[in-house]
This record gives structure tokens, sequence and C-alpha cells, in this order.
């Protein structure tokens, strides 16, 4: 068999035509005009460098280092192949069938992975010393230190209500008020649970601050946070890793604080905190009516616009009943009329407050809303809402 | 038995060698679907071997981008490996962990010390830059090869360092003024660095004329909204390759402004509509369109060109990598 190439010594960078031709175990290189043998490479010593795209192939032997020849005929390099000649065929027509089966390969991967990780995330959290995810606490709270609202009063009463609900501190964690106009509440890592402004200065009633509490310890209690910190980052590094993208994974450094504060629960985590604020509010004797009625005009407040995020979750309603329905042995009010007017002053003496936006200095406006109670995560950045919107999934 | 030789010699005459070719086309011959299969299985692997596979992985893929590529009818070789890629990889980390590994470690028992190498791994970087541009582009030409010969860059490391530093305070001390007049040194240097085997490549762009079209560039992007950056960014590389020089033939860009912005159109819509399943295609197109406008046009005497002992490492490339430093294709 024999077909033609182009030769290269591999000491200059002309080429001569050449022809090949497979003589038995052997391939014989030879000038055009047949004058000059250039070669005799054992096919068993060959190399084939097929080019992917197009018949176009090189042929290398380790016994001539340097030298090789190029041809594009498919015949001379498939009996090249049979003959023993190493490197790959081309995948040609079947390229498109294992294209698309690696491709569903790699969707099938990711899918699994999205559904599987929750639980995991979940049992390799639950397995974390508390004391371990305590040290991300201090960065957490070093953003909000200056926008902390500092009040006695306030914090005395915040203690009632944490007494009243948690009267054996059993949930590790540290509670305070933040300078944010937006009605929120948030359990961040290290059991930092923080009430804003918003929410404390439209609560009608200690019940209702209690009711958002009790949902946020229920947070801190499960783990969430953790949970959910461990799983962005497990499946933010498959994916950097996946793509190549290294930058990525500098992205997933637990210590990047502004990370901390955007993780957003699931559904069915967030149900989860609703089933355990309740048990924690009914254990106190405490009416997660005024919880209900909370969430009741956080509907009013989508109903009018000003909170998008509520009105793409229809599920509230859902909640509302589920919380309505929940039977209750009632105790006395959670605060006295003295305390509630102190918590709902927490941040009289503050100045303006801030967005969280502005707090956490996100760079992005398409940012999820943060963690466990996502309010109006939608409503532009200094814009107060009207209605509160902690517990809203 | 059939006796073996004479092979031919270097720069001797020989009776089938055809005359210099006047006009060497690029050409890419990829196409959208093998990318994509080379894509897929890569990104396959990847995930399945939690990243080992990445070296190889990137490999494959410039070897296909690469080997895809025909000059005057013949392809491109690319020869490098997985593993120094890997190697390359492995001493990148350790960079790493030595500019801010150590530092963080530190600052847990001594916060002020370690804040200070903290500064002092961040300006680490500053160099690190220039060092990886020109190591990454030695490490790609010296496993590029076209006829059996090998491409190259010169040694110059130091040099490139120390002309990207004196662009970086001029440029501060003129408010950016001096940039596009220390860019086309920069290009310069490198440009007249590469060689084919033994034969160098030239570069006679002067400074005053890159600075011209960059200011009117600049200028022309900001009063058009962006919109201008396409017809900037064509006339910059008409410059540039225009004025490179191989033995006596001379580079061509036949790119227009409407062309490149065309480009960018498709690429940025049809990676976003197809959510990025498409780049592959998206990718060959713009090869496509932009390597059929390169030529050089004049006299190349591939029989001058002799084989030279060529050098790069894979650290610099995957270094240009991990600062995130656009070199590919």
């Amino acid at each position: 068999m024999k077909a033609p190439g182009d030769w290269s010594g591999g000491d200059v960078a002309a080429l001569v035509p050449v022809e090949l031709e497979l003589d038995g175990d052997r391939l014989v290189v030879r000038t055009a005009d047949g004058a000059t043998v250039l070669a005799l490479w054992p096919v068993a010593t060959l190399r084939i460098d097929a080019m992917l795209e197009g018949p176009m192939a090189y042929i290398e032997s380790p016994e001539g280092p340097g030298r090789t020849v190029s041809t594009a005929d498919a015949a001379l390099l498939g009996a090249l192949r049979t003959a023993g000649a190493r490197g790959a065929a081309l995948p040609g027509r079947k390229r498109v069938r294992l294209a698309m089966l690696f491709a569903a390969s790699i969707a099938a991967i990711f899918g699994g992975l999205y559904a599987a990780m929750p639980a995991i995330a979940h049992a390799i959290a639950v397995r974390v010393p508390f004391d371990v995810e305590r040290r991300l606490e201090p960065q957490v709270q070093a953003i909000f230190a200056s926008d902390t609202c500092r009040s006695p009063e306030a914090a005395a009463a915040v203690e009632a209500i944490r007494a009243r609900i948690d009267p054996a501190r059993s949930i590790p964690a540290d509670v305070s008020i933040v300078n944010i106009a937006q009605p929120n509440a948030f359990a961040l890592p290290g059991g930092a649970v923080l009430l804003t402004r918003g929410l404390v200065e439209g609560a009608q009633s200690g019940e209702e601050v209690a009711g958002v509490l009790a949902h946020e310890l229920a947070h801190v209690k499960h783990r969430h946070v953790l949970a959910e910190l461990i799983q962005d980052t497990f499946m933010s590094g498959v994916w950097a890793v996946t793509f190549g993208d290294y930058t990525g994974l500098v992205a997933v450094d637990p210590r990047t604080v502004e990370r901390l504060v955007q993780l957003r629960h699931s559904r069915g985590v967030e149900a989860e905190a609703d089933r355990t604020g309740l048990d924690i509010l009914a254990a106190a004797h405490v009416s997660p009516a005024g919880l209900a009625d909370f969430l009741d005009r956080n509907q009013e407040g989508a109903a009018a616009g000003a909170l998008t995020f509520l009105s793409n979750h229809p599920a509230t309603a859902d909640r509302i009943t589920m919380i309505r329905s929940a039977h209750v042995e009632k105790g006395p009010p959670v605060l006295d009329d003295e305390q509630l007017e102190d918590l709902q002053a927490a941040c009289s003496g503050s100045p303006r407050p801030r967005s969280l936006r502005e707090i956490v200095g996100w760079s992005r406006r398409s940012q999820p809303a943060p963690s466990s109670s996502p309010g109006p995560s939608s409503s532009p950045p200094t814009a107060p809402s009207p209605a509160p919107s902690a517990l809203a999934k | 038995m059939q006796a073996i030789g004479p092979y031919p010699q270097p720069g001797a005459p020989q009776p089938w060698q055809a005359a210099p070719p006047s006009r060497l086309e690029l050409r890419y011959v990829g196409t959208g679907g093998g990318l994509f299969f080379v894509v897929a299985k890569n990104l396959l692997l990847t995930l399945v071997t939690l990243g080992i596979y990445l070296p190889w992985a990137r490999t494959e893929r410039r070897k296909y981008l690469c080997q895809n590529i025909e000059v005057g009818g013949q392809r491109l070789r690319y020869h490098g490996t997985g593993r120094e890629v890997l190697l390359g990889y492995l001493k990148v980390a350790a960079l790493y962990l030595l500019l801010f590994g150590v530092p963080w470690g530190v600052s847990a028992v001594y916060p002020m010390a370690g804040l200070v190498l903290r500064f002092v791994g961040i300006f680490a970087l500053i160099p690190l830059i220039p060092i990886a541009i020109f190591g990454s582009v030695r490490y790609r030409l010296s496993r590029t090869s076209l006829r059996g010969v090998r491409f190259g860059l010169e040694a110059g490391a130091r040099g490139y360092l120390l002309l990207y530093l004196k662009m970086m305070l001029f440029s501060v001390l003129t408010l950016g003024l001096y940039a596009p007049y220390g860019s086309n040194q920069l290009h310069r240097y490198l440009i007249t660095r590469h060689r084919y085997g033994s034969e160098p490549f030239g570069y006679d762009g002067t400074d005053i004329e890159a600075w011209k079209i960059s200011m009117r560039g600049f200028l022309l992007t900001i009063v058009t909204f962006g919109f201008y950056s396409s017809w900037y960014l064509a006339s910059i590389q008409r410059f540039h390759i225009g004025h490179t020089t191989f033995q006596g033939a001379r580079g061509r860009l036949d790119l227009r402004g409407g062309e490149l912005f065309q480009i960018v159109m498709v690429s940025y819509f049809g990676t976003l509509l197809t959510l990025g399943i498409g780049l592959p295609w998206v990718t060959t197109y713009a090869l496509q369109v932009i390597l059929s406008k390169i030529s050089f046009e004049g006299p190349v005497d591939f029989a001058r060109i002799e084989q030279r002992a060529v050098t790069g490492s894979a650290a610099a490339d995957d270094l240009a990598s991990a600062l995130d430093i656009g070199l590919e294709v």
C-alpha cells in the first residue's frame, strides 16, 4: 500500500514530498521520485498523531527522533493502526453521540450532587463542634459592629424574650438589634442572630418578636447556617475545579465574610425552622398568633408591591394557616408595655439606618436575600419597607 | 535491503524545493462539534477525578485549538503534556502557599507581622504578572511546531519585568497617558524575542504611532459609550500584526472594526442565549473569521529555518492562569 506524504527531517522547516509504503511490518519513506529512501521504520514503533479534524496525521518513530511524515491518506493510516502502530483513531461520527453522553453525564453528576448535598452537608454540620463554628462569629459581628443598636433597655427586653422562650439557654446564640430599616431577621454563622430596627419598630407585641426569634433560634439549633455554608462551599469548589476557575476557590474561602450573610435557606430548611420555632413557642406558652399577624402584614406589604420577594412565595399563606392552627396553651404576655416600648426604641438614638447591602458592601445588586429569614431582597437598598418580612420564606 | 539517506541538508538547494511562497495564509479548520467533544470529555473526566485531570484537560483543549490551525497549508502541532502542566500547578500552589498561606498562619500568632506579610504577598503579585506573561508565552511557543521546527522565545524575563514596571510607574505619573507608549515597548520586546527555529521575528511599529491609535481609540470609546471598542481593538491589532515581520514577509490583518463588533456580538449572545453550551461553536466561529484575516506577505525561505533548542516552563503558564491573565487563543 502506497500513499503520498511530506517528510520533515526535523532540522529545517523545508518539507520533502515523499511516497509512503507499508511493506510488511515496516513503513518505507521514499522521496517522491523513489530515488532515495529516507526512513525504514518498524510499524510497531510508530506513533500516529491524528489532528482530530480532517484526515491529516503526523507519523513519528523513536528510531528517527525529530523526523516526521505527514499524510492525509486514511487508508494507509488505517492499515498502519491495524499493523500495530499506536495512536487513537479519530472518533469520527461517534463524536457527537459521545459528546452528548459526556454532557448528560456531567448534568447527572451535578444534579445528583445538588440533590444529595443538603443531607450530606447537614450530616457534616451537626458533627462540627459548635465551638469551631463559633470562631466565625467575631468576623460576622465585625461587619455589623458600627450598625448595632446598643440600648441597654432594649437589650434587657430582648433578654426577657430570650429568658421566656429559651430559659435553659440550650441554644448558644447571641441576639443583637441592627440599624437596618427593612423588617428582617438573620441567623448567621457562629450563632449570631440579628433583628433589624425595622422589625422591632414595627412589632405590635412581644409575641411577634418572640415568634421571629424562636424561628431564628431554630436555625441555630439545627445548624442550618453552617450546613448551607458547607453545601455552598462544596458546590462552588466542585464547580471551580471542574471548570478550572481557581479564582472561585478563593471565593469559597470561609473567611470571605460577605458570603456568610448571602446564604439563603431552602424551603425545606425554613419549614423545619418553622416547626421547631412553634415547638419552642409552645414549650414557653407563647401564642404564635402574633407571629401569624406579623406574616399577615408581610403579605399586605407584598400586595402593595413593596415586598416583591414575598409575592413570589405563595407558600406564606400556608405557613400562616399552619401557625394559626398550632394549639398553644397561652401564658402571660412576653413583654409588658414598657418593655415593648424600650424594644421599639432600640435604635432611636442611632443615625440614619443603612440597608444590608450598604453594610456588607455588596457590589452586585442581584444577590440573593441573606440568611435564614430573607425579607425584601429585591427592594431598593435604601427604601424602608412598610411591612415586616422576617420569617418569610 | 534498501539503503537509507542521504537526508536533506539544512540550507542546501533540493530538486523538489519549490520557490519560497510569497503569501502565507492562516486558517482554522476546527469545528464547533469537535471542540464540544473535547470540552465535554474534559469536563466529565475533570469532574470524576475531582480536578486531577484538569492539567490534561487544559492540554487537550489547547492541542485541539492549536493543531487545527493551518499556516500556509501545514498544521501547527502542539507538544505540551498534561504531566508538565500538573507539575507547574504544584509549583504555583507552593508559591501561593508561601505568599498567602504563610502570612495567614503567622497572623494567627502575630497579627501585626501577619498583616505586613499579607501586604508583601499582595505586592509580590505585581512583578509576578509580567514574569507570568513572559513565561507563559515562552512555554506555549516552545511546545508549538510547524513543519517539524519549534517556535521559541529568547530568554529575557528580567528585561520584560523592568519594562513592565517602568510602564506602570510612568503610567501612574502621567495619569495613564504613557500606557499606550509603554505597552508598545512591551509588545516590541516580546515580538522581537519570538523566533521560529533559527529565524527571529521583527517588529517595526513605532511607539508614537501606537500611542496615537490608542489615544484616538480610547477617546472615541468613551464618547461612544464603549461601542467604538471593537474598532479600536481591530485598529491596534492591525497595527501590531502589520508591523510584524519574518524574513522577507510582513504580517497583515484585514479585520475591520465592524467585523470584530459582529464577532463580539455573536460571541456574547451565542454564549448567553445557550447558557454557555454554545461556547465551542462561538469560539470556532471567532477563530475561523479572525485567522482567515491574517496572512504574511513576502518570501519565506523554509530551507533557511533551522531547528533550535527551546525551553519553557509550564509553571509560568500555570501562574498566568492562576492570575487570570487571558492568554488563550
